[in-house]
């Protein structure tokens, strides 16, 4: 699976998020706990402010005090070091604490009956020297829940910082996705540059280099089309000139040998003339034409009527029974010439590819959303696999000893290609599986008015 | 005309062949045929046109006037 932009710029920021925090947690974390233990120093100071200033007013006043706040952990004692107004012992509560007498003034943390203590000497005014001792443990305690708390507001904002940039990194691969889209869906003549309003400015190189190639294939492919147009133009004359020629020996007296050949001669000449004519058929059909004009529209059943008319000797040769199905006619928004061409390269085929004693069948009708042509036959039909590749050109199904021109479908193709209209194959006998159909979906003029003024005509 | 030998044509069989001779290769619709053989207001019989079609091919011979399935009648080219 290839690397995903959209999921390695969501891990990595979701990482990157996930680390600040962790960071900016420990330092403030480290910070709130420094600053809960300079405030309980502090505590311990003023309290000793307190004990000296009350021994200036009532000198002599009880030194030693147990200080106990409603929660365990806000103990402080105070004991004099010199044994002045000793202390019942409250063997209990661990009192007196066991402080050695020799301690000189100032702030020490030290080990008592295997406890640590954060003890604080002072001397007051009449030589008295006292401590004010707090328990570290329960310090300690109190300092770690001060940071927590302070580190907290971030382990929230984190989670919403997650939830955040999921939700904003999806849609900014939005257009990506739109782009992938319209491309995916372009048919394979549709070589217009993609649109670059609105693609993100790290595409528009992408979007851009595309469409450079696409001007390109556009360009050879044009060219390839009218080398095509060109190269069965320039044969037509060459074509015409063998014909004259054997129009001119057909005026002379021939042995009947000689005028046998003569015959199949003129045969092989028609066949090449009609494949320049379909060469140059879809040379123009494939061809970015001048679109109709936008209320072009023909009679469905006129058309028939003209590739019937034109078909007939064909169909009489091959003994093939054609003709059209219900009376119902439709117009469909398209000239009439191409209209006429996919009709006729469609029924060609069908008496072309159906065995003598067969039957070809033309059929209109309207659909909601289109009008299907329908040309069917009573032939071998078209196995599944073939079925996209009978469109290429000179592409015969196998087994055929047609002399077709072998561009009959890929002709349909292209026009109804350019016309914006659907081409499908299927059985005409579904359940046999023998039988072509092939329908062709066209779009219905939008003035439905002329419809019915035609059919009353 | 058939062998040579002359064919005698109801005024309108003679009609209907006229209007299919005229184009030979274009087909004719039954509704064309009928405008051929009747004026303005005269009523047109329901089955005329096959009626006359049969009677022409009896004395022609069937391969002159082709049906095309569907559309109508024609005369084919050359013939």
């Amino acid at each position: 699976m290839n690397p995903s932009l959209q999921r390695r710029l969501s891990r990595a920021l979701l990482f990157s998020i996930a680390g600040v925090a962790l960071v900016a947690g420990v330092f403030s974390f480290m910070a709130a706990y420094d600053e809960a233990r300079e405030l309980q120093d502090d505590v311990l100071h003023r309290m000793a402010q307190l004990v000296e200033r009350v021994q200036e007013r009532t000198p002599g006043a009880a030194l030693n005090l147990h200080v106990q706040g409603e929660e365990d952990d806000t103990r402080v004692t105070i004991q004099t070091l010199d044994g002045a107004g000793a202390w019942e012992a409250q063997p209990g509560r661990g009192l007196p604490l066991a402080l050695p007498t020799a301690l000189g003034d100032g702030l020490r943390t030290m080990a008592i009956d295997g406890a640590t203590f954060r003890v604080l000497v002072r001397t007051t005014a009449s030589g008295t020297r006292f401590a004010v001792v707090q328990d570290l443990r329960l310090r300690r305690e109190l300092a770690r829940y001060g940071a927590l708390r302070a580190v907290l507001p971030f382990l929230v904002l984190m989670a919403i910082l997650l939830l955040l940039v999921a939700r904003l990194v999806r849609p900014l691969f939005g257009p990506v996705t739109r782009l992938a889209q319209e491309v995916n869906e372009r048919g394979e003549s549709d070589l217009h540059p993609i649109a670059e309003a609105g693609v993100p400015s790290e595409v528009q190189p992408f979007v851009s280099a595309i469409n450079r190639l696409l001007e390109r294939v556009g360009q050879s492919v044009r060219a390839q089309q009218r080398f095509v147009a060109d190269a069965a133009h320039e044969l037509r004359s060459p074509l015409a000139a063998r014909s004259l020629q054997a129009e001119r020996l057909a005026q002379v007296e021939l042995p009947q040998a000689g005028r046998e050949r003569l015959v199949a001669l003129r045969c092989g000449i028609d066949r090449a003339r009609q494949l320049i004519d379909q060469l140059l058929a879809l040379a123009r059909a494939q061809a970015q034409a001048v679109p109709a004009p936008a209320d072009a529209s023909v009679s469905v059943q006129a058309v028939f009527r003209r590739v019937l008319e034109d078909l007939m000797p064909l169909a009489e040769t091959r003994q093939i029974d054609i003709g059209v199905v219900g009376a119902e006619d439709a117009e469909v928004a398209a000239a009439e010439l191409d209209v006429f061409t996919i009709v006729r390269n469609l029924a060609d085929n069908a008496i072309r590819y159906t065995p003598a004693g067969g039957r070809v069948d033309l059929a209109v009708r309207t659909t909601a959303s289109a009008v299907e042509i329908r040309v069917s036959d009573s032939g071998p039909g078209i196995a599944l696999a073939e079925r996209e590749r009978v469109f290429d050109p000179f592409y015969r199904a196998a087994g055929s000893d047609q002399v077709g021109s072998g561009l009959g479908l890929s002709i349909v193709r292209a026009i109804a290609t350019r016309l914006g209209a659907r081409v499908a194959l299927d059985a005409a006998d579904a359940e046999h599986g023998t039988g072509l159909r092939v329908t062709v979906a066209l779009a219905a003029p939008t003035h439905r008015g002329v419809m019915g003024a035609l059919g009353a005509g | 005309m058939a062998g040579g030998q002359p064919v005698p044509l109801s005024q309108r069989e003679f009609a209907l062949l006229q209007a299919l001779l005229l184009r030979p290769g274009a087909i004719l619709s039954r509704g064309e045929l009928e405008d051929h053989l009747y004026g303005w207001g005269e009523e047109v019989q329901s089955n005329a046109v096959e009626y006359l079609i049969h009677a022409l091919r009896r004395k022609l011979g069937a391969e002159v006037i082709r049906n095309v399935r569907g559309v109508g009648w024609m005369v084919a080219k050359g013939a």
